[in-house]
């Protein structure tokens, strides 16, 4: 009776000790795993920025499983899996992430607000420069978006369980996040999770990938312009017009991703209007702002009763050799137009095709730099990973669009 | 539509797609993108759009000063 009477006091221990083991071990595991996530963002191996609050997110909520008031177990953070709306109109007024789970995670506005965020800091002009080019490395960073479907199959997944996982190899967390709610609304959650944390992970472990396949000799490589090629200039006139253009012929091919089309137009759009006052918007309270509350939400999904999916180690490995093949296939890419440009070309720079901007593409660089510190790579680096968004959206809308057809 | 073909098919628009769009990147870039003038650094070599206004300004200009009062409708259309 004493037992019950404190347990009841100290409701998360007491929740941790009755569960099943599984659940008990896996909670346990989690709350450490969310505080190696801090730790891995502050040293800069992770993204802090998404880490710190994902961390803190996970750990906090495995650790704060209460009674409730019918005797189950459970929390005042969030209930991603309740549908009916009078349910999530009375849950709205008890769980306080509700409002931000239900009005922005699960209906793609936050991805939205990301990618609005992502394109008022994207340079149209580096990719002007060379579209050809960086298209084609972007092209072929998406290796592991297509290879890993087939892979994601034979390991028992079905279709559309396998394209929304393959997604993470495009790199881009509002596309999976996008494609998962549509294709796999089941595996919505543990998905997005892991995409956004193998994201951070592209940070640390792309440039061991990078050493692995790329010699020292050609990583230094210094491009040196073509001299029968004159180097254009872009104003803000026809970088808006491109922006324009782009928005609506990809959302006329694809209507299904045209919300994130616009939202990533918009932001270049706003950039290249002067419009300053909304792009400082833009880029700082609204991109800072939900990627805040993305991180948040993602630590906070990281609820043990949650993840206990049995397809999550699935998930796990699928997602990494997702990334793991583009990453190879963007090198690849690197390595054919080394040879095309008759080896005035760094072929690092194919690993930038991998589109988590702006993070590969100061990858690229850094790794570039530690070679050769006069090689500078960055604008070719940043315009196939601008390519590498929009080859990842174009993806998106035919997997949403044609997967759902095939049988 | 069975599976690996559709695959197939979804690989090969990738591709199609991403080019088509690279393609016209580069048409609307060669259309609008000024080139640095390798003689004068403070002139541009102005992109054909550029020249095409040049040459209305000009235009409207000539008209002016040749006696022919100001059309309202030019000055609104190609600026004043």
């Amino acid at each position: 009776m004493e037992t019950e009477v404190i347990g009841k006091l100290f409701q998360g221990f007491y929740t941790l000790a009755t569960s099943e083991p599984i659940i008990g071990f896996t909670r346990a595991g989690l709350i450490v795993l969310g505080m190696l996530l801090i730790y891995l963002g502050k040293k800069g191996v992770l993204e802090a920025m998404l880490m710190i609050p994902m961390g803190l997110g996970m750990s906090t909520i495995n650790a704060g499983i209460m009674l409730m008031p019918d005797g189950s177990h459970g929390n005042l953070f969030v209930d991603p899996l309740i549908s009916d709306t009078e349910g999530l109109m009375n849950i709205m007024q008890i769980d306080f992430l509700q409002p931000i789970y239900t009005l922005t995670f699960s209906n793609g506005l936050i991805a939205c607000f990301v990618f609005m965020g992502i394109g008022t800091m994207l340079d149209v002009s580096y990719l002007m420069r060379m579209p050809l080019t960086s298209i084609f490395l972007a092209f072929c960073a998406e290796l592991g978006t297509f290879l890993t479907i087939p892979i994601a199959l034979a390991m028992g997944l079905d279709l559309k369980e396998s394209a929304s996982i393959a997604m993470v190899g495009g790199a881009d967390g509002p596309m999976v996040l996008f494609t998962s709610l549509t294709l796999a609304k089941h595996l919505f959650v543990p998905i997005t999770v892991v995409a956004y944390l193998y994201l951070g992970l592209t940070y640390g472990g792309y440039p061991y990938l990078i050493r692995l396949l790329v010699p020292a000799k050609l990583r230094g490589i210094k491009m040196t312009p073509d001299p029968n090629k004159v180097t254009r200039v872009y104003s803000a006139f026809s970088k808006l017009w491109l922006s324009v253009i782009l928005c609506v012929i990809l959302s006329l091919l694809f209507p299904v991703a045209s919300p994130l089309f616009f939202s990533l137009f918009i932001g270049i759009a706003v950039r290249e209007s002067g419009l300053t006052k909304i792009r400082e918007f833009i880029e700082g309270p609204l991109l800072y702002g939900s990627t805040f509350l993305l991180g948040l939400l993602l630590g906070i999904l990281c609820e043990a009763h949650l993840l206990l999916n049995p397809k999550i180690l699935l998930l796990l490995v699928l997602g990494i050799v997702s990334l793991f093949i583009s990453g190879v296939g963007g090198i690849m890419g690197g390595y054919i137009m080394y040879f095309i440009k008759k080896g005035n070309f760094n072929p690092t720079i194919g690993i930038a095709g991998v589109s988590c901007v702006p993070s590969t593409a100061k990858v690229v660089q850094k790794e570039v730099s530690k070679v050769n510190p006069s090689s500078l790579v960055l604008p070719e680096a940043l315009g196939a990973n601008i390519s590498g968004v929009i080859t990842t959206a174009i993806i998106t809308g035919l997997y949403v669009t044609l997967i759902p057809l095939l049988k | 539509m069975t599976t690996v073909n559709g695959l197939l098919l979804i690989f090969l628009l990738t591709f199609i797609i991403s080019m088509a769009i690279g393609l016209m990147i580069s048409v609307l870039g060669f259309f609008t993108g000024s080139t640095p003038d390798q003689v004068s650094l403070s002139q541009q070599i102005k992109s054909p759009f550029v020249k095409f206004k040049q040459f209305l300004d000009g235009y409207k200009e000539y008209w002016h000063k040749n006696g022919v009062p100001k059309n309202e409708l030019i000055d609104f259309y190609y600026g004043n």
